[in-house]
């Protein structure tokens, strides 16, 4: 065959690639709830992006306080009330959307920049390296996430870029168990082998060959993590570890409005709320997305 | 198989964990800025009782010194004192554990229970509503924040129905006409055993709301693992070969497919005792349920380190505990485990 | 319309025109386009074709044993008279492992992995064989428990395996491929079925395990007068094993006739393309294949399904599927090379198929 005939065929299997991922994405939204999810997720998104513009009330959404309008349920100035210090609920919900947003996927990407190289190295060279990242990953994972990080937290002293770092610290190691495994059940796939043989190196072949193997579980993982990592910064900011006041952040929001739960309900239920539709729009998706790529490495 | 080179194993590995457990807590607690003695004495402390305090403590020798001592006193079970309270940081422990280890225990079993429960029946009804429902539910589930959930069932279940108490153990009342007498320390068990009818029936009903806010997130993780992995064991060759030779289909489901699917669903249980553990810190605050989660934060705001040693040590116990007892029973239940 | 065999005797197992469809993401696919043949008592029938023809889909659908969502099948299955086709599956239940057992082609992973082989045989033991766990007690005058690790003995001892009491205690990964297979033999045949399928019962295994079960098939099987459809891709096994040969290609049968002739004498185009694909020892001649690929389901060609890779094809194979035509009362072949009434003219011209139609 000449080269010609070779580029040809590469062309029209990259052209099918295309065809096959646009398929798998319309058979995604095909539910309608991964519809919906997406909607809620790309709204939320925009709503945090574009703050200032679209909070009725941004100075109040960054923390100013307004004592005049203390506690007051929804009206039309104030769609979703206000909070104790008089502040829009609205505003502070849609500021706090960035730390929730902007936190967990700091937390979901760099868990994955730090966890997937390990993980390749770790699969691809089992001898001394591999004995001693899994060993580093299991002492990490033998402790609850969540307890380790409010160590780090009350060590490093409380705020949102120590909440942050203090969870990718034990997020990671299971980026790197996930590749591992992957790598570790791909490598002596005969195409892998075949290109060794071949005299390719080997990181080309990491590169060229696995990479893109495990990439797919990998993007899997990270959309499931959102949630978690949103739930786990709510979980630290609610205790006074993560974010300071007067920033908003829906944890702390709750945390502000639970005195009150029982008379000014929406204080500590409309953060609540924002974060339970967040991390589900989040879970549905990762739910759907998941269930499509079983089907189609089923068929 | 022997059950001795596997558990030796795990204790070994205990062992090594908690020491070097231990050694990150202590020399991160210590870290902090902050003057140890100072807290001890507490308010307004002249320098020369803060001295002595300090050379009490043995906060004078230095700090590798200091850990080797404390890991010799944690060998006869001595875990130092709480610097807040100035009792015994073990005692303490001892009488908090129980109170919180019942609610957690109701938690995980019902969990559990209903978990495979509906994870089963939603695997068994395929496609239809019911699994659809089970499915929404069991997101919503693991989508919702602790401390959010707890809030939301007390503004439901206090304020607008009023059918359970807004926080606390026992009424009141009954803490002088009925008081709990202490046996084993959990009240359920005590009440029962003292014949004092009226407290254990209070206790329950107080339980039920913290319960239910820890029941959520396991409850949605184990239902979620056994529908998919019953799924999974149900379109094994194995399956259809016991299909084929005419074994009626709720023996095949719930016989032979869940047997096969528990595996997975148990290592799941396994980690979900030490998230609920964690979550109740935040169900005992808002519940005002006096057990080791409040004691545990009281401490980790306050910095007080001896406390935050023992209550580390112990989670770090029990994570590894449920782990390796989950591990038993996987053994038991899949014999293909080595 | 069915031309009775040689055999005076009535077939136990009857299919007529089973079609099954499946769905897919290019719409529905028809796995089985109408497929025909009966198996006569004490017989080994073999069905071969290629990977992907229908031959376990044939299998499943007979005990209904395909997935429930989406599937369609239509036809007749008639074991002894009845119609299974219309039972329901909780009505098929007490044919399922009684009368008509199955054995499937990977023996280790049809095991249930985290029971003994000892737990399920008694189950199965229990299940169909009250009548003689009483007369197994009576007899050694035992308990009912003994009874049955008694009959499961005997059933081991039966197809080979010894050591049974360690055997009984041990779980599907502690024992190997031949063992594996060799406890399914026993567990099929326990209730002495009048049909037992076997696919590719012997394809995972070792040659020379192979050649050990196959013998053991056969002789239990003409013991208990068990008849077998025997399904499989490997010409070799079918010619060593079976008594007649049925090929299947793409979702039909197209070829039906005792192992000899089919051999000696193939008829379809594709039979004749399978057997010259097959190597001979000593024969000098090269290698045939047939040319082409086995044809997508999702949008099979019209007409015969063989015709865009057969050497013979004429106008008429394009258009309408041949039907079923006898060479003599044993071998009939669907194919308009044969077709007494059906004449065909050259490729070029088209003319539908007139006269009797077989079928």
């Amino acid at each position: 065959m000449s080269d010609l005939d070779f580029k040809q065929l590469a062309e029209k299997a990259a052209a099918d690639h295309r065809r096959h991922r646009r398929y798998l994405l319309r058979l995604v939204f095909k539910k309608r709830a991964a519809l919906a999810a997406a909607a809620i997720l790309s709204l939320m998104v925009l709503a945090a992006v574009f703050a200032p513009w679209i909070a009725p009330y941004p100075d109040q959404g960054k923390g100013e306080v307004n004592l005049a309008d203390r506690l007051q349920p929804a009206s039309f100035n104030h769609y979703l009330g206000t909070d104790v210090y008089g502040r829009d609920m609205l505003s502070r919900i849609i500021y706090g959307s960035r730390i929730s947003i902007f936190g967990g996927l700091i937390i979901v990407v760099a868990a994955a920049l730090i966890g997937v190289p390990l993980g390749l190295l770790a699969g691809y060279r089992e001898g001394i390296p591999g004995a001693i990242i899994t060993r580093v990953v299991e002492l990490v994972l033998s402790f609850p996430a969540v307890l380790l990080a409010m160590g780090i937290s009350i060590v490093a002293g409380a705020g949102f870029a120590t909440a942050v770092i203090a969870l990718i610290i034990p997020w990671w190691p299971w980026y790197t168990r996930l590749v591992q495994g992957e790598v570790i059940s791909i490598k002596h796939m005969l195409y892998v082998e075949a290109a060794g043989m071949l005299g390719y190196g080997r990181v080309y072949i990491l590169f060229r060959h696995l990479l893109p193997n495990i990439l797919t579980p990998v993007i899997v993982m990270m959309l499931l993590d959102f949630g978690p990592a949103i739930i786990s910064i709510g979980l630290l900011s609610f205790l006074g570890l993560g974010t300071q006041p007067p920033q908003a952040d829906w944890g702390l929001m709750v945390w502000e409005g639970a005195p009150n739960i029982l008379n000014q309900w929406w204080i500590a239920v409309v953060p609540g709320c924002a974060m339970f539709i967040l991390v589900t729009a989040f879970n549905l998706f990762g739910d759907r997305l998941k269930e499509v790529l079983s089907i189609d490495s089923n068929q | 198989m022997s059950l001795v080179p596997f558990l030796s194993r795990r204790l070994i590995g205990l062992a090594v964990m908690l020491v070097a457990l231990s050694a990150l807590v202590f020399f991160f607690s210590r870290s902090i800025p902050g003057d140890v003695a100072a807290m001890y004495i507490g308010g307004m402390a002249k320098p020369e009782q803060i001295e002595r305090a300090r050379q009490e403590l043995g906060l004078d020798q230095p700090l590798t010194l200091q850990y080797v001592k404390y890991m010799k006193k944690l060998l006869s079970g001595d875990l130092g004192i709480s610097l807040r309270t100035h009792r015994p940081v073990f005692q303490d422990l001892l009488e908090k554990i129980p109170m919180s280890m019942e609610v957690v225990l109701w938690a995980i079993a019902l969990a559990m229970v209903l978990g495979i429960g509906f994870g089963g029946l939603a695997a068994l009804r395929q496609g239809t509503w019911i699994d659809e429902g089970i499915k929404w539910l069991s997101s919503a589930a693991v989508s919702i924040p602790i401390f959010f959930l707890a809030l939301l069932l007390q503004l439901i279940f206090f304020n607008l129905l009023g059918w359970f108490p807004l926080q606390g153990r026992i009424d009141t009342f009954l803490e002088f006409s009925n008081p709990l007498e202490l046996v084993t320390g959990f009240s359920l068990i005590d009440s029962l055993l003292t014949g004092n009818h009226a407290a254990f029936f209070n206790v329950a009903w107080h339980m039920v709301l913290p319960v239910l806010s820890l029941i959520a997130y396991p409850l949605g993780l184990i239902t979620r693992l056994t529908r998919s992995s019953l799924l999974e064991v149900m379109s094994q060759d194995y399956i259809l070969a016991a299909r084929a030779s005419g074994i009626r289909e709720s023996v095949l489901f719930f016989r032979y497919g869940l047997r096969n699917a528990l595996s997975p669903v148990l290592t799941v249980v396994g980690l979900s005792v030490a998230l609920t553990l964690l979550a109740t810190f935040y169900v005992e605050i808002i519940f005002n349920w006096p057990g080791i989660g409040y004691y545990a934060l009281t401490a980790i705001l306050s910095l007080d380190y001896p406390v935050l040693m023992g209550v580390t040590l112990m989670i770090g116990t029990v994570y590894v505990v449920a782990n390796t007892s989950m591990d038993i029973l996987r053994r038991i239940v899949d014999p293909r485990i080595k | 319309m069915m031309k009775s065999n040689t055999s005076v005797s009535q077939p136990v197992l009857r299919v007529r025109n089973l079609k099954v469809d499946f769905p897919s993401s290019r719409g529905r696919v028809r796995i089985l386009e109408g497929v025909n043949f009966s198996l006569y008592p004490g017989e080994i029938l073999a069905l071969v074709g290629e990977t992907g023809c229908g031959k376990s889909v044939t299998a499943k659908s007979i005990l209904n044993l395909l997935p429930r969502s989406g599937v369609h099948r239509h036809g007749e299955v008639f074991l002894d008279g009845c119609d299974l086709m219309k039972l329901s599956n909780a009505a098929m239940r007490p044919f399922r492992g009684r009368r008509i057992a199955m054995i499937f082609q990977n023996p280790q992973s049809s095991i249930n992995p985290v029971f003994t082989l000892g737990e399920q045989i008694f189950r199965l033991i229990r299940m169909y064989l009250s009548d003689e766990i009483k007369a197994v007690q009576q007899r050694l005058n035992i308990s009912g428990r003994a009874a049955v690790g008694q009959i499961a003995k005997e059933r081991f001892e039966e197809v080979g395996l010894t050591d049974v009491e360690r055997l009984l205690k041990s779980y599907a990964h502690q024992i190997s491929g031949g063992m594996a297979q060799r406890y399914r033999i026993a567990t099929a045949l326990l209730s002495s079925p009048e049909v037992l399928i076997a696919d590719e019962a012997t394809s995972a295994l070792d040659v020379t395990v192979q050649s050990h079960i196959l013998k053991l098939l056969r002789s239990l099987c003409r013991r208990k007068g068990t008849s077998i459809v025997f399904i499989t891709h490997d010409l070799g096994i079918a010619a060593q094993m079976c008594d007649r040969v049925a090929v299947m290609y793409s979702g039909r049968i197209v070829e039906t006739a005792p192992t000899l002739s089919i051999f000696e004498a193939p008829r379809h185009p594709y039979t004749q393309g399978l057997l010259a694909a097959v190597p001979r020892l000593g024969s000098g001649k090269r290698l045939a294949n047939i040319p082409g690929m086995i044809p997508d389901l999702a949008n099979p060609p019209a007409g015969c399904r063989f015709h865009p890779r057969c050497p013979q094809v004429m106008a008429c194979c394009k258009e309408e599927k041949p039907p079923q035509q006898d060479i003599d009362e044993q071998h009939q072949v669907a194919c308009y090379l044969y077709g007494e009434h059906v004449p065909c003219l050259p490729t070029g011209h088209s003319r539908q198929p007139q006269g009797a139609i077989v079928e």
